[in-house]
């Protein structure tokens, strides 16, 4: 079985660093894009297993039109082989406790499938990112 | 481009005259009446042979007079000019007055120096004088008509069995004396007038300086308060991969360290994460503190479901504490008008407190109580309490109570600031009431909107 391939967009390198290393110790192949438009475009390429992506990269607001770019229900979308890749956002500590981005009440107009916050637990995206691939949290 | 002064002075000095002017009409009818009332009771109860009909006819034109003025007082654009025409058309009407009750020897003839004083309030220092000069030229007129016969004198024998008209010296004496005191009159009430106006003036100034003065203050803390906001808000991003990167070396990620390394490791993403509690309550603070644009609107939320809510989340910090939570909140739902992340803040801020404070196996009780006009939320503890010499001083920002300092090393000392101005912001308040050693009793009181 081959390893599951993850794509992290973000455009902060340490936080990439941060990921990348618990995430291969723990059998994951990581290829990374520091950009929106890069990610798009690795997306398309390489269709990995799952997408952590960044919300606030170029703008406050580019990690959502990836989001949306990827799940676009538009039958000619170039992302259309990507619709179904999971997607963990990060975003920035919103508050302790993240009320106000959580999946149950975003996704209506957020197509995500979970969020994590920065600083990133390793631990924690661990068990988000196997709960993801293994479908139990998919929505 | 912040020192505009004169600007609103002379609209309120217009808007001044606009008042004395529907002052001036009211007192108009007045007068209206009290002509008619006066010569009436003159003519029919002191028997007194005064010629009715003319007065009576005076005091209609006067009515009719004030008709017009009511009517022309919203549609006229100078009101000076407007005020002159009335009060010259006031001499010319108590002129008449006075020729049909008796000529100079009238009584009536003592209104000229109330006109003269009302004058002085409404007109200009020189359009006063003139006016003064004016009602001199009619009495004056008016006394040499008569003298010289050419406009008949009414004599009334009742009040003066004396006719002076005969006598041009004791009627020259009268007119001096008239005309003196009517200017004296105008001197004094215009100098007064313009003296209080002059304070009047300066008044305005100073105000508008500083109403100037202090919302450049304002802008300026403001502009104050959107720079930290920028700046800490610049803290978070580098705190947060320095966090993330610590928590992964800690964890063994970057391969093994020594024993002694990682406690190192462990010490500063400690401190890391002090530091972004700090920077995240720096901007709570200053976005509750300049009343920043909220990204959500108010919404109506059960507070009932938000404690839970948030107890929810301090579950594990609770229960390693051993802590009882009592949760005593009303069957039915009770719904406060308020961004869902400022009532986040203040019930995380405050429950947070209570565990943080209260000794293993202690009780906290949460419970609330809905009035027609408020809901009452109260978080009890039985933690180590507030000395109260600093109960005034815990909602200072970065202040903590030293029994606070000695229980938790770390603490911010900015969630209580935090929550009481975004308390205030809701027209809420906050009551602390505390016993060292025995616990402490939080009650926010929030305002419940009629609508709801």
């Amino acid at each position: 079985m081959t390893n599951k391939k993850i794509l992290i967009i973000d455009d902060d390198p340490d936080i990439v660093e941060a990921m990348r290393l618990p995430l291969e110790a723990n059998a994951y192949d990581v290829i990374t894009a520091n950009s929106g438009s890069d990610g798009l475009q690795m997306a398309r390429e390489e269709i990995p297993d799952l997408i952590i992506l960044d919300v606030m990269m170029e703008t406050d607001t580019a990690g959502f039109h990836v989001a949306y770019e990827l799940r676009s229900e538009d039958k000619d979308s170039e992302y259309r082989n990507c619709r179904n890749i999971p997607i963990l956002m990060i975003t920035a500590i919103s508050k302790q406790k993240g009320i106000s981005f959580s999946p149950e009440k975003d996704e209506a107009f957020l197509p995500v499938d979970d969020f994590i916050e920065k600083p990133v637990h390793p631990k924690n995206l661990l068990k988000k990112v196997s709960e993801l691939l293994s479908g139990s949290k998919k929505l | 481009m912040p020192y505009n002064t004169h600007k609103p002075e002379k609209s309120s000095l217009e808007e001044e005259l606009i008042e004395s002017i529907s002052r001036f009409i009211t007192l108009r009818w007045i007068i209206v009446v009290g002509i008619c009332t006066t010569s009436i009771f003159a003519r029919f109860a002191l028997k007194i042979n005064l010629p009715l009909t003319p007065i009576l006819f005076i005091a209609f034109c006067i009515l009719m007079f004030n008709l017009a003025c009511l009517y022309l007082q919203k549609h006229v654009k100078s009101h000076s000019n407007f005020t002159n025409i009335q009060i010259s058309a006031d001499w010319i009407a108590l002129v008449s007055l006075v020729h049909y009750t008796g000529g100079i020897e009238s009584p009536v003839i003592f209104y000229f120096i109330f006109h003269v004083i009302i004058a002085a309030f409404l007109l200009s220092k020189r359009a006063c004088y003139f006016q003064a000069g004016f009602a001199v030229l009619l009495i004056t007129g008016l006394s040499i008509l008569e003298y010289l016969h050419i406009t008949p004198h009414v004599h009334i024998k009742e009040l003066f069995p004396n006719p002076v008209y005969d006598n041009g010296l004791y009627l020259l004496s009268i007119i001096f004396f008239s005309i003196t005191s009517l200017f004296f009159s105008a001197y004094l009430a215009t100098s007064v007038n313009c003296r209080l106006r002059r304070r009047e003036n300066e008044i305005v100034t100073l105000k508008d300086n500083i109403t100037d003065a202090y919302n450049r203050l304002e802008e300026l803390d403001r502009e104050k308060s959107e720079f930290t906001y920028k700046v800490t808000h610049e803290l978070r991003s580098p705190l947060s991969a320095i966090q993330s990167l610590l928590k992964s070396i800690e964890e063994g990620y970057a391969g093994e360290i020594s024993q002694k390394a990682r406690d190192l490791v462990v010490r500063s993403e400690k401190r890391t994460s002090f530091l972004i509690t700090l920077v995240n309550g720096l901007l709570d603070l200053i976005a509750s503190k300049i009343g920043k644009t909220k990204e959500v609107d108010s919404q109506l939320i059960d507070i009932n479901v938000a404690v839970k809510d948030t107890l929810q989340l301090m579950q594990e910090k609770a229960k390693s504490k051993d802590l009882e939570i009592i949760i005593n909140t009303t069957p039915k739902p009770s719904y406060i008008k308020i961004v869902p992340d400022d009532l986040d803040i203040i019930l995380t801020n405050l429950i947070d407190n209570s565990v943080k404070y209260t000794k293993q196996g202690g009780t906290i009780s949460i419970s609330n109580t809905i009035t027609s006009n408020e809901i009452k939320v109260e978080i009890s503890d039985t933690g180590i309490g507030i000395i109260k010499d600093d109960l005034e001083k815990i909602f200072k920002e970065f202040y903590r109570s030293k029994n606070a300092k000695q229980n938790d090393m770390r603490g911010t000392g900015l969630g209580l600031s935090i929550v009481e101005n975004l308390i205030n912001q809701y027209g809420a308040n906050i009551k602390i009431r505390s016993e060292v050693g025995k616990g402490t009793t939080v009650t926010v009181t929030f305002p419940v909107d009629q609508e709801c």
